[in-house]
């Protein structure tokens, strides 16, 4: 039988009653309908899938499926590969080609996004799917044999844009899970609270975690803060780990109203480093554990820093897990000296490995160390600084330009709601800084002469953004992160030549 | 902020905020070749033309920029209020 469905069929035997999985909206299944759930679909699908030979996309929209389908799918013991729903028709297909994928299963022919792959791939529809009778005494054949090595893949874009597809098997993504256990003191008794997609590999560690430990996971689709606070209130939620971008929008809210969280034992930050009084806050002011963790789906949790370490190291993303080294290396993988910045390398027991991308793996990887495109420093005690992405870096005139260096004080600015820095392509300089900004304030010229004259008094004159915009909104990807390259790519779109006056005063 | 000449070397001086500048006479201010002397880099000229732009609500045009009196603060005072 599959290890995973194995161990949630052992809970639903032990506390069959026990609910499993909230879905926002009201719905939910106790473990004995979850498994009796996965069993019928079960059923439905061994006629269609082949065990060990389809591989098999699903493109559902978050809900109490995304759990069945994905436990059936474990016990046919087929590589699953989850996708956006919402990928327009070349990203989709770009995809299923890198993952190889023969079969797709979605609850949404609506929009037309397969109509046209009908020919070339086994379409699935679970909306006309047949439903099998009651089976939860059904004596069929569950325990299929074979050479079970890839139950999940998660495509991470990766630097280059090209898609990453990255293979979990069972045993990994069992460890993983172990690993947060360990690490934020979980137990059956948590309730889990999962606001990321199950295509992102948090959304898979929030699903999977608490029904592989016997606990409840609480689904909510579609972030927004009314709805995240409504359900941790509603489900009385323990544990949950927020992208960096949502917990920004609900750090202030979780500090004034601690009495609606009283339920929350542990949060812990993840994604990318948040800012630093927003994080000092959360550490002194909330009522709960609150963690930061610092890591890559290659390669799990990395680093995690706790409240009592940082009394000390704020803003340090933490010391190493247990069986993860790190280290900080220089342009030619050479160790950089504690306080110098470098590129993070990672290497950890729980690293998972890319699908048939040997060319890409060897540049990932360093003796075993995954390169993970972040820059960040060590300090003497060994706690890791996280610095930017490198992808991030804004190159102009030759000198290193980290983006969050200057959205730290854009964001700290009282008329900023948020901000993003990014580069904008120049002939003379190479990249030029810019800024967006959605501001709290209509009066556009008074922020921006406010902003610049404190940037003025705190960044390099090549810091400083040079032309600034503003927006109602700022677009985000489907995991919850600011969609700099959409942004990028809109703005360097607009032809901008920033430098023509200075290219005419220094002649060139 | 007002249109005479001392309106914007003050601007102009708050906008450099060098100590040694500030500690100079205003004809030797008004007469410094701050592009040649290295007061300003790159990057400043960039910010410096369009806090100007900004500030004075006018456009520094080729024309300006390609001058002599650019690299000069009373050049650059008399571009700035011929615009005015």
């Amino acid at each position: 039988m599959s290890k995973i469905f194995e161990i949630i069929a052992t809970h639903a035997k032990i506390h069959p009653n026990k609910i499993a999985v909230f879905e926002y909206q009201g719905d939910q299944l106790s473990y004995k309908q979850l498994v009796a759930s996965v069993k019928n679909r079960f059923e439905s699908l061994q006629h269609i899938i082949n065990p060990g030979k389809n591989r098999v996309a699903i493109c559902l929209h978050e809900g109490l499926e995304i759990p069945i389908i994905i436990l059936a799918l474990n016990i046919l013991q087929v590589p699953i590969i989850p996708l956006n729903p919402n990928l327009k028709s070349k990203q989709l297909e770009n995809l299923l080609d890198a993952c190889d994928v023969d079969v797709i299963i979605t609850n949404d022919l609506t929009h037309g996004l397969f109509s046209h792959l009908y020919d070339c791939y086994n379409v699935i529809d679970l909306n006309t799917l047949n439903e099998s009778p009651d089976n939860s005494n059904s004596n069929s054949n569950i325990n299929i044999q074979g050479n079970y090595k890839e139950f999940l893949i998660t495509l991470s874009s990766g630097s280059t844009g090209d898609p990453k597809p990255i293979v979990f098997s069972e045993q990994n993504k069992i460890n993983r899970s172990q690993q947060a256990v360990k690490l934020f003191n979980i137990n059956n008794d948590d309730v889990v609270l999962c606001a990321s997609p199950f295509f992102h590999s948090l959304g898979q560690r929030l699903t999977l975690l608490p029904l592989l430990i016997g606990g409840t996971l609480v689904q909510l689709p579609n972030f927004t803060v009314k709805k995240w606070v409504d359900a941790v209130i509603r489900h009385k939620v323990t544990f949950t780990i927020p992208v960096s971008t949502h917990l920004h929008v609900l750090a202030e809210h979780l500090i004034r109203f601690p009495e609606k969280f009283k339920s929350l034992r542990s949060i812990v930050s993840s994604s990318a480093s948040i800012d630093a009084d927003v994080k000092l806050n959360l550490f002194n002011k909330l009522n709960c554990n609150f963690y930061e963790m610092y890591g890559a789906s290659e390669v799990a949790t990395a680093t995690v820093l706790n409240k009592r370490q940082a009394i000390k190291k704020n803003n340090s993303v933490g010391l190493p897990c247990t069986g993860v080294k790190v280290k900080v290396v220089d342009q030619d993988l050479i160790d950089c000296k504690p306080m110098i910045t470098g590129k993070i390398i990672v290497k950890s027991s729980l690293v998972a490995s890319y699908y048939k991308l040997e060319k890409i793996s060897k540049k990932s990887f360093v003796n075993d160390y995954f390169i993970t495109g972040d820059l960040g420093y060590l300090d003497t005690d060994g706690y890791l600084y996280f610095v930017d992405r490198e992808k991030d870096l804004i190159i102009s005139g030759g000198a290193n330009i980290y983006p969050s260096d200057v959205e730290f004080h854009i964001n700290n600015n009282r008329y900023v709601d948020i901000c993003v820095v990014i580069g904008i392509k120049d002939l003379y300089l190479g990249e030029v800084v810019v800024v967006v900004i959605v501001s709290k304030e209509k009066d556009k010229i008074m922020v921006e002469s406010n902003i610049r004259s404190v940037l003025r008094q705190e960044l390099s004159s090549n810091q400083q953004p040079v032309k600034y915009f503003f927006k109602e909104s700022l677009p985000y990807t489907a995991s919850g992160k600011i969609d700099r390259k959409l942004i990028q790519r809109e703005l360097n779109s607009l032809g901008l030549d920033l430098t023509k006056k200075l290219r005419q005063i220094q002649k060139i | 902020m007002g249109k005479k000449p001392s309106d914007i070397t003050n601007y102009l001086r708050l906008h450099f905020n060098n100590e040694h500048l500030n500690s100079i006479s205003e004809q030797e201010f008004l007469n410094c070749r701050y592009l040649d002397l290295g007061y300003i880099d790159s990057f400043e000229i960039i910010h410096l033309i369009v806090d100007i732009e900004r500030t004075f609500n006018i456009v520094i045009d080729p024309s300006d920029t390609e001058s002599d009196k650019f690299r000069v603060f009373k050049g650059l005072v008399e571009i700035i209020q011929s615009k005015l």
